[in-house]
C-alpha cells in the first residue's frame, strides 16, 4: 500500500489517474520528438552545416541555395510529418476505438484506398471532362475527392461491421474494398491520357515532400478540423471501450458518435492521404506502442500520446528514407512497411485470442 | 390519505409488451402481450430456461432493444420519449457480454457511470467523486480503484460493473445474469448485495438469473418466463407451491420437489442389494447407494448383499466375500457387479 502511494502521485481532478510515470513518458517522448524533427531538418541528401542551417533559420544568411533547401522544402516537410504522423495515429486511435479491433486502421481498413479512388477519378476525369490541373495537383478539389472516397468505404465498413462481430473477417473485408478500389483504379488508368496515369502514380508512391508551404496550411485546415472534432469524442471514445451496448446503457447516442468518428476519421485519413499518397502501418501501430508504453486504453491520456508517437515514427521513418549524405531517396511507404509490418506480427503473437480487444 | 401513502410508487410498467427480433427481415416474437409492474425498492429475479428471451426482456425493458410492440413506461413516462441522458439517468442496465478490455482501471469503469453528469472532457465534480467512490465503497471494493480489470476475478468484475450502475444514481436496475461464470460463493455474494441495495438504499432491480434456488430465497418476487409466450409473476412461495418448475424446468432426469424445495433428479433404482442379516447401515449410506441406481431391501436374490461392521464395509455375493472396504470401494465394486448382470 505504502509503495502504492509513492507510485500514484497525483490524482487529477478528474478521477483519472494520473501517474509520475505519465508524466515522465510525455516529456521524454516531447524531447525525443524535438530531436527528430531538428534532425530531419538538418540530415538531408545535401549537407547543410549545423552552424550555417541556425543561421538561415534565424535570418541571415546569404548562402541562397541552402537557404531555400531548408526553408522551402525541409521544414514544410518536417512540419507535414508533424501533422500527418499524429492524424494518422489518431484516425488508427478512433478507429480500433470504434471497431473494438486491434487491428484495426486507415490503411489496413481500406480508407486510404477509399481516398485513392477518390484521388484517381479527380485526376483521370480531368481529361475526360477537360478541366485542367495546374502544375501543383494538390488543391481543394483533390483533398474533398479523397475525404470523399474515404467517407464512401467507412460507411462500407461501418455497414459491414455492424452485421459481423470477429474482428479477422472485418480486416478480411477491408482488405477486399482495398482490392477492389484497386481494381476501379487501374480500370480508370487504362481510360486516362498517359501523362495523367503518371501524375497518377508518382503520387501513390507516397512522398511527404511534395507538400510546399501553400499545401501545408490547406491541410493543416482539414487536419485540425478532423483533430478538433476528435477531442470532443474523448469522453464518449472511453465509454465504447467497454462495448456499444454498453456505451448506449451508459447514455452515449451510439449512433450520432460512429458518424462523428466516421467524419473525423475521413477528413483526417482523406485529407493527409490526397497530399501525401496512402501512408501504412503508422495508423495502426502508434496507438499500440501508445497503449503498450502508458499501460492505459484511457483516451485522455491515449490522445496526446498517439499523437506523439505518431509523429515521432513519422519522423523516424522520414529520416531514413531520406538516406542522409546519399542522393537517393526511398519511398516513405517501404520505410513505413519496414518497420511497421513486424510490429503487427507481434501483436498478432502476443494476442494469441484475438477475442480482447486491448 | 394514510392509504395514499401506502401505495408503492410504480417505476416501471409495460403495455401489452412483446418482445423479440427481427434477423433478415423476418420478425421473431419471443414474448407478447407482456403486462410487467415494478415497484420502488423491488427485488425481482427473472428466472426461465435458455432461448425464451430473459436477455431480451433486460435489453427491451433498458431501452437499448426496440419493443415489436406495446410500451415501456419508467415513472409513468415512456421510455422512447426520454433522451439518452435522461434515459440513463433513470435505468441503468448491466449487461452480460464480458468486457474486452484488459488496460483499464477499475475507478475508469466507475467513472463511467457519471458519464451523463460530467461536462465534454468528463471531468468530476466533488459530488461525482463521492457518489464513486460511495458505489465503490458498497461493492465492497475498496482499495481495489487502481487495479487493472484484467487483475480481478469474475465476481470481482462484475461487482465493478455494478458499481458503475450505482455510480449513475439510476433508481432502476437491470442486470442480465450477474452471476453466469461465477463460483457459488460469488454467487451468493453478488445476489445478496443487490438484495442488500433493494433494502437499503431503495433502488429497483431485476435480475435474470439461472441460479433458481438462490433467487427463490432471496428475491420479493419472481418473474418465471415460460418458453411458449407468457409469464408468471409472483412470489418464490407461490411459485413453489403451484409446481411451475416442475412444469417449465423439469424433465426425464430432473424433477421439481415442493416439499423440500428444490430439484432433485429422478432416481432409476433398477438394482437391488440385500442388506445383512443383523446390520444396519447409516441414513446418508443409503442416499449414497440410491444415487447410483441401487436399492438396499431385506429380500434375498439380490445383486449382492451389503453389510457394515468396524473395520469397514463388507460386500458378499454368495461366492466371494470382501471386508475392510471403504464406502467408495463398495460402490464401485457394487458398480462392478452391475455391468456383469447387463
Amino acid at each position: 500500500m505504502k509503495l502504492m502511494n509513492l507510485y500514484i502521485w497525483k490524482r487529477l481532478n478528474d478521477g483519472i489517474m494520473i501517474r509520475r510515470t505519465h508524466y515522465f513518458l510525455f516529456f521524454s517522448l516531447s524531447l525525443l520528438l524535438a530531436v527528430f524533427f531538428i534532425l530531419d531538418l538538418f540530415l538531408g541528401s545535401v549537407h547543410i552545416p549545423v552552424k550555417e542551417s541556425i543561421h538561415i533559420l534565424s535570418g541571415n544568411s546569404d548562402n541562397s541555395n541552402w537557404s531555400y533547401i531548408l526553408l522551402q522544402m525541409r521544414l514544410p516537410r518536417a512540419l507535414n510529418a508533424l501533422i500527418t504522423g499524429s492524424g494518422l495515429a489518431i484516425a488508427g486511435l478512433m478507429m480500433q476505438t470504434l471497431f473494438r479491433n486491434p487491428l484495426a486502421g486507415p490503411y489496413v481498413l481500406g480508407i486510404s484506398s477509399g481516398a485513392s479512388l477518390g484521388v484517381a477519378i479527380y485526376v483521370m476525369s480531368s481529361g475526360v471532362f477537360g478541366f485542367i490541373i495546374g502544375a501543383g495537383i494538390y488543391n481543394y478539389g483533390m483533398i474533398l475527392s479523397a475525404v470523399a472516397g474515404a467517407v464512401l468505404i467507412f460507411l462500407l465498413v461501418i455497414l459491414v461491421a455492424s452485421r459481423i462481430r470477429d474482428s479477422v473477417s472485418l480486416l478480411i473485408v477491408g482488405i477486399m474494398f482495398g482490392s477492389l478500389t484497386t481494381a476501379i483504379v487501374s480500370i480508370l488508368q487504362y481510360f486516362s491520357r498517359p501523362e495523367l496515369v503518371h501524375k497518377f502514380v508518382i503520387w501513390t508512391l507516397g512522398s511527404l515532400s511534395s507538400v510546399g508551404w501553400d499545401q501545408l496550411l490547406i491541410m493543416m485546415g482539414f487536419i485540425l478540423t478532423g483533430l478538433i472534432v476528435s477531442v470532443f469524442l474523448i469522453k464518449p471514445m472511453n465509454a465504447f471501450l467497454l462495448g456499444e451496448m454498453n456505451a448506449e446503457a451508459t447514455g452515449v447516442n451510439i449512433v450520432r458518435i460512429r458518424y462523428l468518428i466516421l467524419f473525423g476519421v475521413s477528413i483526417i485519413a482523406g485529407s493527409l492521404t490526397a497530399f501525401n499518397g496512402p501512408i501504412a502501418f503508422i495508423g495502426l501501430i502508434a496507438p499500440h506502442i501508445s497503449r503498450m508504453i502508458f499501460n492505459t486504453t484511457n483516451h485522455r491520456i491515449l490522445f496526446p500520446a498517439c499523437m506523439l508517437t505518431g509523429t515521432i515514427l513519422l519522423l523516424g521513418c522520414d529520416i531514413i528514407s531520406q538516406v542522409p549524405g546519399k542522393y537517393i531517396m526511398l519511398p516513405i511507404n517501404a520505410i513505413t512497411a519496414l518497420i511497421g509490418a513486424p510490429v503487427v506480427v507481434w501483436i498478432i503473437i502476443g494476442k494469441r485470442k484475438m477475442k480482447t480487444a486491448f | 390519505m394514510l392509504k395514499d401513502s401506502l401505495n408503492p410508487k410504480s417505476m416501471l410498467h409495460t403495455q401489452e409488451l412483446s418482445i423479440g427480433y427481427t434477423y433478415r427481415g423476418s420478425e421473431s416474437v419471443l414474448q407478447s402481450g407482456l403486462n410487467l409492474k415494478l415497484f420502488e425498492s423491488d427485488f425481482v429475479c427473472l428466472i426461465g430456461p435458455n432461448g425464451c428471451g430473459k436477455s431480451t426482456l433486460i435489453r427491451t425493458l433498458g431501452g437499448l432493444q426496440k419493443s415489436m410492440s406495446g410500451d415501456v413506461f419508467i415513472e409513468d413516462e415512456k421510455l422512447t420519449s426520454l433522451g439518452y441522458s435522461t434515459r440513463s439517468q433513470l435505468i441503468n442496465t448491466v449487461l452480460t457480454d464480458r468486457t474486452a478490455v484488459d488496460h483499464i482501471t477499475v475507478e475508469e469503469v466507475v467513472v463511467l457511470g457519471r458519464y451523463t453528469f460530467t461536462n465534454w472532457i468528463g471531468s468530476l465534480s466533488g459530488p461525482d467523486k463521492d457518489f464513486i467512490s460511495n458505489s465503490i465503497h458498497e461493492v465492497g471494493l475498496s482499495g481495489f480503484e487502481d487495479r487493472m480489470l484484467s487483475t480481478l476475478s469474475d465476481g470481482e468484475r462484475q461487482r465493478v460493473f455494478i458499481a458503475k450502475a450505482l455510480a449513475s444514481d439510476a433508481p432502476l436496475l437491470l442486470l442480465d445474469e450477474p452471476t453466469a461464470h461465477l463460483d457459488i460463493s460469488n454467487r451468493v455474494e453478488v445476489l445478496t448485495l443487490l438484495r442488500n441495495l433493494s433494502i437499503t438504499s431503495g433502488h429497483t432491480c431485476l435480475v435474470s438469473t439461472h441460479d433458481l434456488d438462490l433467487a427463490l430465497q432471496l428475491a420479493d418476487e419472481i418473474w418465471l418466463m415460460l418458453p411458449d409466450q407468457g409469464m408468471i409473476c409472483c412470489t418464490p412461495e407461490e411459485i413453489v407451491q403451484q409446481d411451475y418448475l416442475d412444469e417449465v424446468f423439469g424433465n426425464n432426469t430432473l424433477f421439481f420437489n415442493s416439499e423440500s424445495g428444490n430439484f432433485a433428479l429422478r432416481g432409476e433404482s433398477i438394482y437391488k442389494i440385500q442388506l445383512k442379516e443383523s446390520t444396519s447401515i447409516p441414513e446418508y449410506a443409503l442416499r449414497t447407494f440410491e444415487r447410483l441406481g441401487f436399492m438396499v431391501s431385506q429380500k434375498a436374490g439380490a445383486l449382492a448383499s451389503i453389510g457394515v461392521d468396524n473395520e469397514g464395509w463388507i460386500i458378499s455375493t454368495g461366492l466371494i466375500e470382501i471386508k475392510r472396504l471403504t464406502l467408495s470401494e463398495a460402490c464401485r465394486i457394487l458398480k462392478k457387479l452391475r455391468l456383469r448382470v447387463k
